[in-house]
């Protein structure tokens, strides 16, 4: 029986052990990534807007549609005019050609807008789904990319949306708090109230039963 | 989606501990999965709230619960201290790794 406790515990010690992973997030918690999306770039059909961040992507071109990227990734748009961008094979240079290109290059066109991968963590049981960031292209002087977030839209797990709208450009506005669904209500309260119940009329069934 | 964030949590831990149980006492698994089902709808939801809510500490949260199983385990099995202890050990340390785990992988 010794021998028996001995390996149990060795077992429970090995699996209490943490796993390391780099990106991991806490138990009870869940990740939230940003998507982004230009929402006047037809306004700019002249020009070709590249995505480039470390450590990713190295070079996406963007579209009116959503994007996103890795979540520990940071950032940049760039607009190319589309003449130049048709002259430059960018398909052929290797990763760092690209990124050389994009910083110094002066037919590149650079923003000040860093844009991060993950909005950040939630408790599991928050219905924050998504969070999606509407950015506007203002201008393009030059090697001046002037973009600005404009709204940010939070998505929930019951398809409801809600949108903020940026105050200050280094600050995401919070997601109103959310009400506590109806399926938290179940899954804390109605479940363990019918399971101890149950548990205490076997019980009580099982006690009668003996005397 | 909550769904996922909860319920299959929960019923992962309900079939794990349930395969435990049933590996330790080799006889009517209909009645056992029903045991599982009840015990873990009593302390996982309970566990859940207080870990996210009010007392942010897995391990100490996962300590709870075993000793909370182990007495359930005891009446409703009428098991010996001993038996309950190693089968509540075994399912809590079990369904807690593979929950860290699925954590990590989604």
């Amino acid at each position: 029986m010794t021998k028996k406790y001995l390996i149990v515990f060795l077992i429970a010690a090995l699996l209490f052990i943490p796993t390391a992973f780099a990106d991991v997030i806490q138990p009870g918690e869940k990740a939230i990534n940003f998507d982004y999306q230009l929402t006047n770039i037809k306004d700019y059909p002249d020009y070709v807007f590249i995505l480039h961040g470390m450590p990713s992507p190295t070079m996406e071109i963007l579209s009116s549609s959503e994007f996103s990227f890795y979540k520990f990734s940071t950032c940049s748009i760039y607009a190319i005019k589309k003449t130049d961008f048709n002259k430059i094979n960018m398909s052929k240079m290797n990763d760092t050609e690209v990124e050389t290109f994009l910083m110094n290059d002066s037919l590149v066109a650079r923003s000040n807008l860093e844009l991060e991968g993950q909005y950040g963590s939630v408790t599991i049981d928050n219905p924050l789904e998504g969070a999606l960031v509407l950015l506007r292209i203002n201008s393009i002087q030059g090697n001046n990319l002037e973009i600005q977030k404009t709204k940010i839209v939070y998505g929930y797990s019951d398809g409801k949306k809600t949108e903020k709208t940026f105050q200050s450009q280094n600050q995401t506005p919070e997601p109103p708090n959310s009400q506590n669904s109806l399926t938290n209500y179940i899954y804390y309260l109605v479940v363990p109230i019918i399971a101890a119940i149950i548990l205490i009329y076997i019980i009580a069934k099982r006690k009668s039963n003996k005397q | 989606m909550l769904i996922q964030s909860l319920i299959i949590p929960w019923i992962l831990t309900i079939f794990i501990e349930f395969i435990i149980i049933w590996s330790f006492i080799r006889e009517n698994p209909e009645k056992l999965f029903f045991y599982s089902l009840i015990i873990n709808s009593f302390t996982l939801p309970l566990a859940t709230l207080t870990y996210i809510y009010f007392f942010h500490n897995f391990l100490l949260m996962e300590i709870a619960v075993f000793l909370v199983e182990i007495f359930i385990l005891k009446i409703i099995l009428e098991l010996s201290y001993e038996k309950a202890v190693l089968i509540s050990l075994m399912a809590n340390v079990i369904s807690a790794r593979v929950g860290v785990l699925i954590y990590s992988l989604f």
